[in-house]
């Protein structure tokens, strides 16, 4: 984690003493905007691919929410079918 | 009691299955006014971020301003609750109805998280945050994205540019059959009407913009600068399915309040919203789909650029396009895959200034006039046609005219975001707040 002084948070917009850059995006938010235990900002630890989790969502699947990314999601139509639900598919 | 200002903000309360946020609200307004309430705005439909592809297409959210009697406010928080568990599809995982409540004064911190829902990606853990300090009346389902949109929607006042929109509904029962939108009706109100409204037609195609394709309960919504126009031309448009109910909103669509922002490319961010100044670097090229992509770049980095191949003849622009082109890109930050790295989706192009387009050829045979071959290298030219020699003859090089010119680039009315700021608007058209609202502004 790198650690840079009197920036601007990213996320919230707080000036604060120190931030964090997030491992996903860059952003350089502050700690209450940031995920220690993952590294990463809190805005990319919900869009976050439900099923991979090393890429942020593209889309939602219409069958079950899931928030998935390129990989685990395919198009069909306007629609999503994450990888999960279009294995359920009969 | 003495009356109490309210401001009431919902979102995420549709589902790919149906509804809709303006929807819940023209139900909402309706039971409300048997509360005695004494309204202080339009609803307010306020668009967010439309970078962000896992929120319905508009990412729209609703305020409502009102003025009631104090005493009634928690009968007033019940039944959002009620209705929002009775109207939304709650079985939908991403439908995550948020709703909240400021009385008073909106905080200076609400203001500036509705800013930042403009064009950045916020976390529920920021507006949960906010929503906290702040001892905010909410209501969240879900995993409470809704609180996003709701919190956002109520520090939005609507003052540096705002349009209005009529939206008809058609009933529950309607939905999910054809709206059949008769298309003269709105060719005739938009002949009336304009420039008053507009986004009615696209006129490169014909394409009647007013209606929705989805099995949402939106009839048709027309759009325009303000309420007096939206309501003469909604009530103009004929439709197949009947109207079971309209309402008019205040809006920031078409005011271009996503892009307000002009980023360098290393301070771009997934799903940000923003204004890129660079040079063209890479040509544009066609990829499966249709799709066609080119590069910018600027002192700090390189990004490539995506022109979807719904947006039809908005990507001849692209491909006009030079390397050593001046631009300002207006575009959409989508995150890197496994497959591409991190791209600008592009909505608009500002051309800033055109490299010359050069061609250098061979010099002309000065005895016959044919186009003449080189000789060798360092050796001059010779003319093929006559014999004819120029040991010391150079290339020629020809300033072409560029089909492109200086100016700003928008993909056709039909490929919009409701956000963009139409060619239509040039300037902004509205500031402040309606000081008075029209006698009649929904129904029932």
């Amino acid at each position: 984690m790198e650690e840079r002084e009197g920036i601007p948070c990213e996320i919230c917009g707080q000036v604060v003493s120190a931030t964090s850059v997030c491992s996903m995006c860059k952003s350089a938010v502050c700690s209450e905007c940031f995920n220690t235990e993952l590294g990463i900002c809190y805005s990319c630890d919900e869009a976050r691919c439900t099923i991979c989790g090393d890429y942020l969502s593209s889309r939602a699947c219409n069958s079950c929410g899931r928030l998935v990314c390129e990989d685990h999601g395919t198009k069909i139509g306007e629609a999503t079918l994450c990888d999960i639900c279009g294995t359920d598919e009969p | 009691m003495s009356d109490t200002v309210l401001h009431l903000g919902f979102d995420d309360i549709d589902s790919p299955t149906g509804g809709c946020t303006t929807h819940f609200t023209s139900l909402l307004v309706e039971d409300l006014e048997g509360f005695g309430v004494r309204w202080l705005d339009y609803p307010g439909l306020v668009r967010l971020n439309p970078g962000i592809p896992y929120r319905t297409r508009g990412n729209g959210a609703v305020v409502l301003r009102l003025s009631v009697d104090g005493a009634r406010l928690e009968e007033i928080v019940d039944l959002v609750k009620t209705r929002v568990e009775s109207y939304a599809n709650l079985e939908y995982p991403n439908t995550n109805p948020g709703f909240v409540m400021v009385r008073g004064d909106v905080p200076e911190r609400v203001r500036r998280f509705s800013e930042r829902a403009l064009w950045r990606s916020l976390p529920i853990e920021l507006a949960s945050r906010i929503i906290q300090r702040e001892k905010l009346v909410h209501h969240g389902f879900g995993n409470r994205r809704g609180l996003i949109g709701a919190l956002a929607s109520v520090g939005n006042k609507l003052t540096e540019d705002y349009t209005f929109e009529f939206i008809a509904y058609r009933s529950p029962e309607a939905c999910g059959h054809e709206r059949g939108v008769d298309w003269d009706s709105v060719a005739r109100m938009d002949s009336v009407l304009r420039p008053q409204v507009f986004a009615n037609i696209d006129s490169s195609n014909s394409q009647v913009l007013v209606e929705p394709h989805g099995p949402d309960p939106v009839l048709f919504g027309v759009r325009g600068e303000n309420p007096d126009a939206v309501k003469r031309g909604g009530l103009m448009v004929r439709s197949h399915q009947a109207v079971e109910r309209w309402m008019i909103f205040r809006t920031n669509q078409a005011t271009g309040a996503h892009l307000t922002h002009e980023m360098t490319i290393d301070t771009l961010r997934p799903y940000m919203a923003a204004k890129v100044r660079a040079s063209v670097s890479k040509r544009a090229r066609i990829i499966e789909g249709g799709h066609v992509i080119f590069g910018i770049a600027d002192d700090t980095g390189e990004v490539d650029c995506a022109v979807y191949e719904p947006t039809g003849e908005f990507r001849d622009t692209a491909n006009r396009l030079m390397v050593g082109d001046r631009v300002v890109i207006h575009g959409s930050v989508r995150p890197a895959s496994r497959t591409h790295p991190m791209t600008l989706n592009v909505e608009g192009v500002e051309v800033v200034a055109l490299t010359p387009k050069i061609r250098v050829s061979n010099p002309l045979c000065a005895r016959c006039g044919k186009r003449m071959k080189s000789a060798g290298r360092g050796k001059g030219f010779k003319c093929d046609n006559c014999g004819h020699r120029e040991r010391n003859g150079e290339k020629v090089r020809t300033t072409l005219e560029r089909t492109l010119t200086v100016g700003l680039y928008l993909p056709p009315p039909r490929a919009q975001r409701h956000l963009t700021r139409p060619f239509e608007r040039p300037e902004k058209g509205n500031m402040g707040v309606p000081v008075k609202m029209i006698d009649e502004w929904h129904r029932p």
